[in-house]
């Protein structure tokens, strides 16, 4: 069983240059691969879910999330730095005698280093 | 376009048969996976067991990484005096069961896991190295080390009666598969 994806991605690096999912997510480099494998992972600035009407935008320099452009709101409650992106599919799969189903959460958040050095990661699910 | 998750089921004797994308799971007393169990020699009497179902799961198609894969017993109560036992999670390669012939013996010699609803195994992903994928090595993916279609470790189950069980046709019951995918 296969899944169609209803957000979509696009990446806006430090640069100001943008790469965008495809919806079929299949890689530019390996047609074997999905889009992921082409994203240049610690050069990412804004990282945005859109299904063509809500947009979901992380901002990787601070970790500020926002909605539909809105201001900006935050998970963590104090000083984090080195953000990376933190993005996949959860996806789930019902099996019954007679039917199957699937669904899908998208998975949008980060791991950063707080001032103890230690790894604290934070995500939202959007269903 | 994203991946293809399939169940497949081995039965018989090494290599054995093994069918692609079987639609449901049958515990019963026959070693394959056409017979339907409401067939009379598939029905489980008092005190038996049924045949162990040795089933993996297939990705293919386009991804990256799949990782963090679980089979949860999501809902359908099963009557007193049955149980549904399974291989316990798998969290390193060392741990996953290799493909034995199916038997009706009971799951106790691979410290089985009692099955109910809430409960989820983990699984491990791997490539086939061999002609049987379930048995190849395992590990979670986390990273974009490997190319190609993904297998997972067997997910081994069987339904056992007890002698006060009561008579009749158990389930269905919906089982759930879950994994992160990108």
């Amino acid at each position: 069983m296969k899944s169609n994806l209803t957000y979509l991605y696009q990446a806006i690096y430090n640069d100001g240059t943008e790469y965008n999912q495809n919806s079929e997510d299949v890689s530019i480099n390996d047609q074997n691969k999905s889009c992921f494998n082409d994203l240049k992972i610690d050069e990412i600035k804004y990282f945005i879910l859109s299904n063509g009407y809500q947009r979901f935008i992380l901002d990787l320099s601070d970790g500020g999330f926002s909605i539909n452009n809105s201001g900006k709101f935050y998970l963590n409650n104090e000083p984090l730095s080195h953000f990376r992106l933190v993005h996949y599919r959860r996806v789930t799969l019902n099996l019954s005698e007679t039917s199957r189903s699937m669904t899908i959460n998208y998975i949008l958040g980060y791991e950063a280093v707080n001032s103890l050095n230690e790894v604290v990661s934070n995500q939202i699910i959007i269903k | 376009m994203s991946a293809t998750v399939s169940i497949n089921q081995r039965n018989g004797s090494f290599p054995g048969i093994v069918t692609q994308n079987v639609s449901t799971i049958s515990w019963k007393a026959v070693d394959d996976s056409t017979t339907p169990y409401t067939a009379y020699n598939a029905s489980l009497g008092l005190g038996t067991n049924s045949y162990a179902v040795y089933a993996y799961l297939s990705f293919n198609g386009q991804f990256t990484t799949i990782s963090n894969v679980q089979i949860s017993y999501l809902s359908g109560s099963l009557p007193t005096g049955i149980k549904l036992m399974t291989s316990p999670s798998i969290t390193k390669d060392s741990q996953k069961l290799y493909y034995n012939l199916p038997s009706r013996l009971s799951l106790s010699s691979l410290t089985p896991n009692n099955f109910f609803i809430g409960q989820s195994v983990n699984l491990l992903l791997g490539q086939a190295t061999t002609s049987d994928p379930g048995s190849s090595p395992h590990k979670q993916v986390t990273a974009n080390n490997y190319s190609g279609s993904l297998y997972s470790n067997y997910f081994v189950s069987q339904l056992q009666v007890a002698n006060n069980a009561s008579p009749g046709i158990v389930g269905p019951i919906t089982l759930q598969i879950t994994y992160n995918e990108v």
